[in-house]
């Protein structure tokens, strides 16, 4: 309760904050609605020249697509700004004030940011989402339960492999280019991932977990998923998050502040 | 990425033909943007924001008897004569790798007006990059700005997908843009996609952006640098 009642403190300070650069959020909304328009769009272009697309038809890259784009709003709610945020602390010197805050602090870092400009492009996609699984008819309710459960798997995923890169800060004290790193990392999901040859298919399943941003849910959701990538996936899930804290922890041991 | 993402996605279609472009020269397509973006891209745009958010404008430019536009420019221009040979480098490899599914088109015939479109879009770009910059003396958050020149590039200048796939009036309008000539119009020379007539309608539209561009710029400059004030610097 008491981290719940942190997470909802420091989304009104974030909140709060947004409202003093109001032109800014509109004009973040504006660009998160374009770029899934505009990749909607394009998928309409592209079926105008051919049928389908590693055997998968236009509605199906579509839902693809659709995923891939709240996948992107999620990830960029809390996850991503955090960790950009974290990315550039141990440069500045403003870790150590986090080393003395009594509470955990690997939530600290995963929470320290929240972005609500992301909303918008969610609720959409969301909504486009809703309306092409109707299209199909063959959604049902134990599909949606295990899209949305592979969905989120690919948000854990994803939130675990930025977190052990961003680890590395404490050794390579400038990385402020994994933003754009990871969102060029996103695009790979914006199609099935059955596009690729089977060696790039590989890593974009178990290396980099792009599969599971889209391709996966899609698949669930379409009652097509192969139910040992669910399982696959919640095991990758809680031994990269093992992973991940044992870095975090051996990572922390070797941090010598320039100071303090 | 898009290059991978974009091969791959047209390769799994199964297709010989891909609108007006044999399977071959799609890929080769995207070889030559992904090359055409180390010649011709531009970030300025973070250089000169963050000039004028903390005040460093004030010793760059405005004490300066110079133009701030060409100052940018052939500042800008030296990370350039690094990043040619990179791209040339690359592409080369990817050539090589990907031989028995390239085709490399023949420029010889073309080569004076792809010369002039590269510089064409090297103009607009980074004209666009600047204009948008300048945004930041009134408004201290601009981060946003740039993804409308990405977005723009990707989905509607030929970066994602050529724009001759785009159909009826709406390609009428995307050659209207200016995206169109900062990506799209050399490729679409070089693969010689379009005839002389339309390369000559082609730079007089471009040429007119770029005047616009300019305009901006000048308008932006003289209105931000009277209602800028720093701290520091």
């Amino acid at each position: 309760m008491r981290y719940l009642r942190l997470i909802i403190c420091l989304m009104r300070y974030h909140f709060l904050r947004i409202l003093e650069f109001r032109t800014e959020v509109v004009s973040w909304w504006i660009v998160n609605l374009m770029w899934p328009i505009l990749a909607l769009l394009s998928t309409n272009i592209i079926f105008g020249q051919v049928n389908s697309v590693a055997g998968w038809t236009k509605n199906e890259v579509l839902l693809v697509v659709c995923l891939q784009e709240i996948f992107i709003g999620v990830i960029w709610i809390f996850a991503i700004p955090s960790l950009i945020d974290f990315a550039k602390l141990i440069p500045k010197g403003d870790f150590d004030q986090l080393l003395l805050k009594p509470v955990n602090l690997r939530f600290l870092i995963t929470f320290n940011k929240f972005e609500f400009d992301q909303y918008p492009r969610i609720f959409i996609m969301a909504y486009i989402t809703s309306k092409i699984l109707m299209g199909f008819g063959v959604v049902n309710m134990i599909n949606i339960i295990l899209g949305v459960v592979i969905f989120f798997i690919g948000v854990i995923l994803f939130y675990n492999l930025y977190f052990i890169i961003s680890t590395t800060t404490f050794w390579f004290t400038k990385l402020h280019n994994l933003e754009d790193f990871f969102a060029d990392i996103m695009n790979f999901g914006r199609y099935p991932v059955y596009i690729f040859n089977n060696g790039l298919r590989f890593l974009l399943t178990y290396v980099i977990p792009a599969a599971f941003m889209s391709t996966f849910p899609a698949q669930a959701f379409l009652g097509r998923l192969n139910i040992l990538y669910l399982i696959l996936g919640i095991f990758v899930c809680v031994v990269s998050f093992i992973f991940s804290q044992w870095f975090w922890n051996f990572a922390l041991k070797r941090y010598s502040s320039a100071s303090s | 990425m898009n290059l991978v993402t974009f091969t791959a996605l047209w390769l799994s279609t199964n297709s010989s033909q891909i609108g007006t472009y044999s399977r071959p020269e799609i890929i080769s397509y995207y070889i030559f943007a992904t090359l055409l973006w180390w010649i011709v891209g531009w970030h300025c745009f973070w250089q000169v924001r963050e000039a004028i958010r903390d005040g460093t404008i004030s010793t760059k430019a405005l004490i300066k008897p110079s133009s701030y536009y060409w100052q940018m420019f052939f500042s800008e221009l030296g990370w350039h004569t690094i990043g040619i040979p990179i791209g040339l480098l690359t592409s080369t490899l990817l050539i090589y790798m990907l031989r028995d599914y390239v085709a490399i088109p023949s420029f010889i015939d073309n080569f004076f007006p792809l010369i002039l479109a590269l510089v064409l879009s090297t103009l607009l770009i980074f004209s666009l990059n600047l204009v948008l910059a300048l945004f930041t003396f009134w408004f201290t958050e601009t981060q946003s700005f740039p993804h409308f020149i990405w977005a723009g590039l990707t989905f509607l200048g030929g970066q994602g997908i050529p724009i001759s796939f785009i159909p009826g009036i709406w390609h009428t309008l995307v050659i209207y843009m200016p995206f169109r000539y900062m990506a799209s119009f050399p490729l679409e020379i070089l693969f010689g996609q379009i005839h002389s007539s339309e390369i000559v309608g082609g730079f007089i539209i471009g040429i007119i952006w770029l005047a616009i561009f300019s305009l901006a710029y000048r308008l932006l400059w003289r209105e931000g640098t009277k209602a800028y004030s720093a701290y520091g610097g």
